[in-house]
C-alpha cells in the first residue's frame, strides 16, 4: 500500500494515544463488545483526566452519536459542567436533541438556533426542550447546548463560555470554521468518521493546497498538523457493519484505522419467504442469502450518461424484489420483515435520486429513503442499493472517484448492500492517468486514494464471485 | 462543423472600464515567472509600453523591463486613486493570469531590485483579487467570453482566446472547425510556440549569451538584443490585438450589466483603496497565510461565490432558466393554499404546494426557498411527491406570509435558493474579528493548551450516567 494511502486520513500509524499518565489499555483481548465498551470508557475517562483536545476517529456505525451523548451527559450531568455540542447541520442538531432528551431525561438541554428556523413539529410540541436564539438566553449553570457550527461562529457567545466543546461529524468541519468556534470552550473533543466526504468548500483553495492546516482541511486533520501530540482514541468496532462488509470497507477506506465488526454475517442475515423465481435479479439476492453482504449487479456497457434510466429501473426492481420475495432480517433477537422503511438507495447525483424515486413502486416509494451520499451520511438502513458512482462515466474524475463518497455508499447497510453499475468500470480504472502532480509536502492525493479504493472494492467483488451480470431485459 | 457560439446570458457579469489596461506578456519557456516580453496599453489604443528583455534570466535585462512595467502601473494606480476608481487589467486567459500571479509572488520581495519589487507588488493586487467571484479587477478574456457565450467546443479548448473568438465571430456558412484550427496555430498563453522557440528564439538567445560571455562590444550586444526584440514583439502584439478584438466583441454584444455589477464595482473600489492605504503603511501581502488571515480570505471567497451564483439566478433570465433546467430552482403552479393553527404558539401556519413538470429537481425537505419575484416570501420544503409526470412540492411559509403574502392558487411561481446578500460578509467578518482577537491555542502552531486539573473518575463510568436517564 502506498505511503499516500496510509496518510489519507490525516492520522499516523499510532491511532490510539494519550499524553502522560492517562494512556488507556490498548488492543488487548476480549470480545468485540468488550473492546467497544473499553474504548468508550477510555474516552469518558480522558475528560476526567483533563485532556485539552481529544480526537475520536470512528469507522462507520461504531456508535459515534451514542458516544457524543454519553460524553455530553457526563459533562452536563455527572460533572456539572457546561458543554456545547457542535453539529454541521440543523437536521443533525434536531436529531441529537431528540435522542438526548429520550435517553437522558434529567439533563438540562438547550437548542441554540436562529429565530426564523422552522423546527420539526415533534420538537415544537416537546415542553422539555429549551430553544434559545440569543447568547443571553443560554443557560447559566451546568447544561448541554446543541448548536450548528455556523450559528456559533456568527453569534456573540463570549470566549470560554463552555468547559467542553464536542464537535460531531468533525471531519466535515472545515478548519476556518473550527477556528471561529474553538475558543468558546476550554477543552475540545472532535468526533467523526475520517473516511467520509470532506467539507464542501465552494471557493478556490489552490492558495492553501500545500498547507496541512489550511482553512479548507477538516478540523481534526488541521489540529493534528499544528499539534501532533493531540490525544487520539479510535473506536475499534463497527456495530452497523457485519464482518463480511467491515473487512473490505476497512481495507479499502480505512487503511490506518483498524476496526472489526460486532456481529458476523451468520448472526445477522437475510432470509426470503418466497423462493427464487426466474427473475435475473434473484441471482444477486441468492448471494445475499448465502452471506455475501456486498455484491454487485452489472448491466451491459452502454453510452455514458449520468442519469441512466436503465440503472434507475434496475435499482427500483432490486428494491421491489426484496419486498416481493418477503425478505426478513434474521438476528439473534429474532426476525423482522423488510419493508420500504428498512431499505435505502444511495446515489451520487440528485438527478439520479429523482430518477430512482420516479421508478419505485407507488406502494413503497414514500417509505424507501432515496438520497445522495452527502445526505446519507450518518444514516443507516438494513438493506441499501447503491448506484455505482462510476457507472456511465468514460473516465475517472475527482467527484466520481472520491473515496469518501464511495465509502459512505458502501457503509450504510446493516445487513446487505447491492451495488448497481455497468460493465467496463475496471477498464475505466485501468485507463486512469494521475492528474496534477502532488503538491510539495502533501502526501495525500484524494483522486489517487479514490482510484485505489474503487479498484480494491471491484477486485474484491470480482475475485469472490459477487458480480452478477445482467441482460437488458431484467429492467422490465 | 457549421456552428457558431451563441450568447447565453441576458446580462453582462463584467463591465470593461474605459481606463482598463491590456496586459500582453510572455515568459521564457521553462521559466514560469520570467517576463520576456510585454505590451501594456489602454484598450482601444495602441500599446504605450513595449518591452523585451534580450535574456530575461539576466538581472539587468529583467530589471529594465520591470522598470517600464513599474512606471506604467504606478501612474495607473495613482490615476485611479485620484479619481477613486478601481484599476482593471485585461489578460488573454487563465494561464496568462497564472503567469502574472507567478511574477507577482516571485518578485515582490526582491530587495536588490526595488523597482522590480514595486511592479510585482502592484501586480499582486490583481493576482489577489482574481480568485474572488464577481471581481472586476482582472478580466481573463477567454473565460469571460466563454461564460457569456456557449461554444460547440469542450471546455478545455475554450481556454484559448483565439478559438473562442473564432467561435463567436464565425461568419454564417463558414467552416467553424477550419477557423478553430487556424486560430489554434497562434499561441495565446504566456509561453511561445515550441517550434518558434527551437527555430528562431533559441539560436538568437544562444548568440546573445555567447556575445555576453565573450564580452563583445556594446554595439554588438545591442545588435543581437535587437534581433531578439524583433522576433518577440510580434508575439506580444498578437496577444495585444486579440485582447482588443475580444473586448470589442464583448462591448458590441450590448449586454446590460447585471444589477450585481454595481455592487461588485463598489467592492472593487473599496478593496483597491484599502490595498493602497495598507501599502502606504508598509503592509505587504505575505507569501504564506497564517490561520487567521487564511480563514478571512476563504470566507471572502466563499461569500463572493454564493452571491455570484445567487445574482446570476436572480437577475439573468438565462441564468434562471439554466437553474430551472438543472433543478436548483423550482418553477410551477401553486395549488392547495391552506392556513392552519400553529401547534404551540398563537398565529397560523401557511402552506401551499407547487406543482411542477421539471425533469430534474434537487429540492429536499428542509431546504429554504424564496420567491424569485419578491424574495421576502421565504418557504421551507416540507415534502415532495411524484404523481405521474409531475412533482408536487409541499411548502411551508417561514417569512413573508403577510407581505408580500402567500401566492394565490393557480399562480405561476419561481422559487429560488437565495438572493445576493451584500451585508452578510460584513457581519461575518465583524463576528470573526471580535472572536479572533485572541487566537485559540488550537490554531497557534505548537500553542500550549490551558491547564486543567484532573479529577478522580467514578469507578464505573457508564453506571454513573444511568442516574441521568
Amino acid at each position: 500500500m502506498s505511503a499516500r494511502m496510509k496518510s489519507r486520513l490525516g492520522l499516523d500509524a499510532d491511532v490510539n494515544r494519550l499524553p502522560g499518565d492517562c494512556a488507556p489499555e490498548l488492543g488487548g483481548l476480549g470480545t468485540e463488545a468488550e473492546r467497544a465498551d473499553r474504548a468508550v470508557c477510555d474516552v469518558l475517562r480522558a475528560h476526567y483526566d483533563g485532556v485539552p483536545a481529544l480526537i475520536v476517529p470512528s469507522p462507520p456505525g461504531a456508535g459515534k452519536t451514542d458516544l457524543v451523548e454519553k460524553v455530553a451527559a457526563q459533562e452536563g450531568g455527572t460533572r456539572r459542567r457546561r458543554c456545547v455540542i457542535v453539529t454541521q447541520t440543523n437536521q443533525q442538531a434536531f436529531e441529537l436533541m431528540m435522542r438526548l432528551r429520550a435517553h437522558y431525561s434529567v439533563l438540562p438541554i438547550a437548542l441554540y438556533c436562529r429565530h426564523s428556523l422552522v423546527l420539526p413539529d415533534q420538537m415544537v410540541r416537546s415542553a422539555m426542550l429549551q430553544i434559545v436564539h440569543e447568547p443571553r438566553q443560554l443557560p447559566t449553570g451546568p447544561c448541554v447546548v446543541v448548536a450548528n457550527a455556523m450559528k456559533l461562529a456568527l453569534s456573540a457567545v463570549p470566549i470560554a463560555s463552555f468547559d467542553l466543546m464536542i464537535v460531531d461529524e468533525a471531519w466535515q468541519l472545515a478548519n476556518h470554521l473550527f477556528l471561529a468556534i474553538a475558543g468558546l470552550a476550554k477543552r475540545v473533543m472532535l468526533v467523526g468518521d475520517p473516511g467520509q466526504i470532506a467539507p464542501v468548500i465552494t471557493a478556490d483553495t489552490t492558495r492553501w493546497q500545500a498547507n496541512l492546516a489550511g482553512p479548507h482541511v477538516p478540523a481534526p486533520q488541521a489540529l493534528l498538523a499544528t499539534h501532533p501530540g493531540t490525544a487520539v482514541i479510535g473506536l475499534p468496532v463497527s456495530r452497523r457493519l457485519v464482518d463480511d462488509s467491515a473487512e473490505i470497507v476497512q481495507r479499502a477506506f480505512y487503511p490506518n484505522l483498524p476496526f472489526t465488526a460486532l456481529e458476523r454475517s451468520t448472526d445477522r442475515r437475510v432470509e426470503f419467504r418466497t423462493l427464487a423465481a426466474t427473475h435475473q435479479l434473484d441471482g444477486a439476492l441468492r448471494g445475499i442469502e448465502r452471506g455475501q453482504t456486498l455484491s454487485m449487479v452489472e448491466l451491459p456497457q452502454a453510452a455514458p450518461i449520468t442519469t441512466d434510466a436503465e440503472i434507475a429501473a434496475v435499482i427500483a426492481r432490486v428494491v421491489d424484489r426484496f419486498v416481493i420475495r418477503g425478505a426478513n432480517v434474521v438476528t439473534r433477537d429474532g426476525a423482522h420483515r423488510v419493508d420500504g422503511r428498512r431499505i435505502g438507495v444511495v446515489c451520487a447525483h440528485r438527478s439520479q435520486v429523482r430518477a430512482v424515486r420516479a421508478r419505485l413502486t407507488p406502494a413503497i416509494s414514500s417509505e424507501v429513503l432515496v438520497e445522495t451520499a452527502n445526505r446519507f451520511q450518518g444514516l443507516e438502513r438494513d438493506i441499501t442499493v447503491v448506484w455505482h458512482p462510476l457507472a456511465g462515466h468514460p473516465r475517472v474524475r475527482d467527484f466520481h472517484v472520491d473515496a469518501g463518497r464511495f465509502c459512505v455508499m458502501l457503509s450504510r447497510h446493516r445487513v446487505a448492500c447491492v451495488v448497481v453499475g455497468r460493465a467496463g468500470i475496471m477498464e475505466v480504472l485501468d485507463r486512469y492517468a494521475p492528474g496534477d502532480p502532488p503538491v510539495l509536502g502533501v502526501d495525500t492525493d484524494p483522486e489517487f486514494d479514490g482510484w485505489f479504493a474503487h479498484r480494491e472494492i471491484l477486485e474484491h467483488l470480482i475475485n469472490s464471485n459477487r458480480v452478477f451480470p445482467l441482460a437488458r431485459r431484467a429492467t422490465t | 462543423m457549421r456552428q457558431r457560439a451563441v450568447c447565453s446570458h441576458t446580462h453582462a457579469q463584467i463591465v470593461i472600464q474605459p481606463h482598463a489596461m491590456v496586459w500582453a506578456a510572455v515568459g521564457l519557456s521553462g521559466e514560469d515567472s520570467s517576463l520576456h516580453a510585454v505590451q501594456i496599453g489602454r484598450w482601444n489604443r495602441p500599446p504605450s509600453v513595449t518591452a523585451v528583455a534580450a535574456d530575461p534570466i539576466r538581472g539587468d535585462e529583467r530589471e529594465r523591463v520591470f522598470d517600464q512595467v513599474a512606471i506604467v502601473l504606478e501612474r495607473y494606480f495613482a490615476w485611479c486613486v485620484k479619481r477613486a476608481v478601481a484599476p482593471q487589467l485585461i489578460v488573454t486567459s487563465s494561464s496568462a493570469l497564472e503567469h502574472l500571479t507567478n511574477i507577482a509572488e516571485d518578485y515582490r520581495f526582491f530587495r536588490s531590485a526595488p523597482r522590480t519589487a514595486q511592479a510585482a507588488r502592484d501586480l499582486t493586487y490583481f493576482a489577489e483579487r482574481a480568485p474572488i467571484r464577481g471581481q472586476q479587477a482582472v478580466v481573463s478574456l477567454a473565460e469571460v467570453l466563454s461564460t457569456h457565450w456557449v461554444t460547440p467546443l469542450p471546455p478545455s479548448r475554450e481556454r484559448h482566446l483565439g478559438i473562442v473568438l473564432a467561435c463567436i465571430e464565425c461568419p454564417p456558412g463558414a467552416d467553424l472547425m477550419a477557423l478553430v484550427l487556424e486560430a489554434e496555430r497562434t499561441p495565446m498563453g504566456p509561453v511561445t510556440d515550441p517550434a518558434f522557440d527551437a527555430d528562431q528564439l533559441a539560436p538568437l538567445l544562444a548568440k546573445y549569451r555567447r556575445a555576453v560571455r565573450r564580452r563583445h562590444v556594446p554595439a554588438e550586444l545591442q545588435r543581437r538584443a535587437q534581433a531578439i526584440r524583433e522576433v518577440m514583439t510580434p508575439v506580444t502584439s498578437k496577444l495585444y490585438h486579440a485582447i482588443q478584438r475580444g473586448v470589442g466583441v464583448l462591448i458590441r454584444a450590448h449586454l446590460p450589466p447585471l444589477p450585481a455589477v454595481t455592487e461588485w464595482q463598489r467592492q472593487e473600489v473599496r478593496a483597491f483603496l484599502d490595498t493602497v492605504e495598507a501599502s502606504q503603511q508598509g503592509v505587504q501581502y505575505p507569501i504564506n497565510d497564517r490561520a487567521k488571515l487564511a480563514a478571512f480570505r476563504l470566507v471572502i471567497r466563499e461569500d463572493a461565490q454564493a452571491n455570484y451564483e445567487a445574482a446570476v439566478v436572480t437577475d439573468d433570465a438565462f441564468g434562471r432558466a439554466r437553474s430551472v433546467c438543472t433543478g436548483q430552482t423550482l418553477a410551477g403552479i401553486t395549488e392547495n393554499r391552506r392556513r392552519t393553527g400553529h401547534p404551540t404558539r398563537r398565529g397560523h401556519v401557511h402552506t401551499f404546494d407547487v406543482v411542477t413538470t421539471q425533469d430534474e429537481l434537487t429540492v429536499r425537505p428542509g431546504d429554504e426557498l424564496c420567491l424569485a419575484d419578491d424574495p421576502r416570501l421565504v418557504c421551507v420544503v416540507r415534502d415532495y411527491r411524484l404523481i405521474g409526470g409531475q412533482t408536487r412540492v409541499g411548502l411551508r411559509v417561514a417569512r413573508g406570509m403577510n407581505v408580500p403574502g402567500v401566492p394565490l392558487d393557480g399562480s405561476e411561481v419561481t422559487m429560488i435558493r437565495a438572493v445576493p446578500d451584500w451585508h452578510r460578509l460584513g457581519r461575518r467578518r465583524a463576528a470573526m474579528a471580535e472572536r479572533l482577537r485572541v487566537l485559540p491555542w488550537t490554531h497557534v502552531e505548537g500553542g500550549a493548551a490551558p491547564a486543567t486539573d484532573p479529577e478522580t473518575p467514578p469507578t464505573d463510568l457508564i453506571r454513573a450516567l444511568e442516574v441521568l436517564k
